[in-house]
């Protein structure tokens, strides 16, 4: 079997998750055919989907627009996950030769089993305990290097993950892989002195007792500032995050004194694309104000609100303020 | 070993087919749908994206992990498969009738192996 000849260790000081995702990438795209990089990050609080995942299917982007919880779509596969500073998060970096996920689960569950914790392999890539998921894995490979990473819940605010990536039923006809829900448990519940760097040290010689190598602290010269801020750059953009292939398709429905309307909007790359609202109203030509309006609008209910208001104020006096005030405020119940 | 005779094949496990109006078709291989296992979404670009020789042009999500396609050709993107947006799986189930998408006025392409040569390097 293939072994790589270096390993590194590499601790992110940051908590922002778009830059913690560049220094990933970073690593991948400069890692040598005989290295392997164990990575640690924490992200401040997000929502991280997986790369082919809709956002506007899998979380609350409202509530988490509000509550200032950011959004970042990672580059592997599969569900979304809720990060806070309870979480700690690992990345296994190695050319194709030395990929092993067996073996890298492996050293997940020896740092834990020196902390005291036994955990079990369950299913393909998931290590369970007491038959709850407290860490989830994900893979990704561009050309001939692998990435595996994954999260480690030590105390995240489980209440927290419910509430952010529960979905509103309003979303339609929105394609992309779906998450799976799990029953989850942190590792606070069987360790509760545990913190991140317990953890971190307990990784650290796990792996090196994995590979029979000493590990050496990866060399931030290595580190190119442009590229690194370039991936930020691209990790942050709305059509990264969103997603150019997630249109979504939203449709709100309410009966006004003045009449019934339906509002079909389509959104892509974050922005809404196409407006209709259907109205059985007597004043088609407010309601077609309102449809202008949205078209174009970055697909935000804060950026919505904010237009009508603004056409609202614009409006002369009596039916047509009033129309487009119930519309507005129309808008502020809904969830998107 | 499964590799029809009228293709020609990438190291990174693509197949591509040379057509009459001098576009090509790519897909994946039989060997790289079994090493990918069950397709899940296949993120592909969009019409009239430039292709780069070398550079990422679309990605598979399989059950086990997100892998990139890296671009044999530069030149434009001609057409898409719509039909992988919502039969992903025709990837696993048909891979050599499943072109992911078309690429014109190519004006750079890499060295493609023969069949043959397709299977040594698989060995």
């Amino acid at each position: 079997m293939n072994r790589p000849k270096k390993l590194y260790i590499y601790h992110s000081k940051y908590y922002n998750p778009y830059q913690n995702l560049a220094t990933e990438t970073f690593l991948l795209e400069n890692l040598e055919p005989d290295e392997f990089i164990m990575y640690l990050w924490q992200n401040e609080r997000t929502v991280v989907i997986g790369k082919n995942q809709n956002p506007y299917k899998e979380c609350a982007l409202e509530t988490m627009e509000k509550e200032g919880v950011l959004l970042a779509r990672r580059p592997s596969g599969g569900g979304a996950v809720f990060h806070d500073l309870g979480n700690l998060n690992f990345t296994f970096l190695a050319s194709e030769k030395n990929f092993n996920i067996p073996n890298q689960l492996e050293i997940i569950i020896n740092a834990l089993k020196t902390l005291g914790v036994g955990v079990q392999k369950s299913g393909r890539n998931d290590i369970v305990l007491n038959g709850r998921k407290f860490s989830g894995n994900a893979f990704y490979k561009s050309g001939q290097n692998c990435l595996h990473h994954g999260t480690i819940m030590l105390n995240v605010n489980i209440e927290q993950v419910a509430r952010y990536l529960q979905v509103s039923a309003t979303k339609l006809a929105a394609k992309g892989v779906d998450s799976v829900p799990a029953r989850v448990i942190n590792l606070r519940e069987v360790l509760p002195q545990i913190t991140a760097d317990h953890l971190k040290l307990a990784l650290a010689q796990a792996l090196e007792k994995q590979f029979g190598l000493q590990s050496q602290w990866y060399n931030t010269a290595r580190l190119s500032r442009p590229r690194i801020d370039a991936l930020e750059k691209m990790y942050s953009e709305s059509g990264w995050v969103h997603g150019k292939n997630f249109a979504a398709m939203f449709e709100f429905q309410k009966r006004f004194e003045w009449g019934e309307i339906i509002v079909c909007l389509n959104s892509d790359h974050g922005i809404i694309t196409s407006s209709q609202i259907f109205s059985d109203s007597l004043h088609p030509q407010i309601i077609e104000k309102v449809e202008n309006i949205l078209s174009g609008l970055p697909f935000s209910k804060i950026q919505i609100s904010d237009a009508l208001r603004q056409l609202q104020n614009e409006a002369g006096e009596g039916t047509e303020k009033e129309i487009i005030k119930d519309i507005a405020l129309f808008f502020d119940e809904q969830k998107i | 070993m499964n590799l029809p005779a009228d293709l020609l094949y990438t190291k990174s496990h693509l197949w591509v087919k040379s057509l009459e109006d001098g576009s090509y078709e790519l897909g994946i291989t039989d060997h790289a749908q079994k090493e990918l296992s069950s397709v899940v979404f296949v993120n592909l670009p969009e019409e009239d994206d430039s292709a780069e020789l070398g550079k990422v042009i679309a990605d598979i999500e399989s059950i086990k992990a997100v892998s990139d396609i890296i671009s044999p050709f530069s030149g434009n993107i001609a057409a898409i498969n719509e039909r992988l947006a919502d039969e992903p799986g025709l990837v696993n189930s048909n891979p050599y009738e499943t072109w992911l998408f078309k690429v014109s006025d190519i004006t750079e392409k890499e060295e493609f192996l023969s069949p043959q040569q397709y299977s040594d390097f698989l060995e």
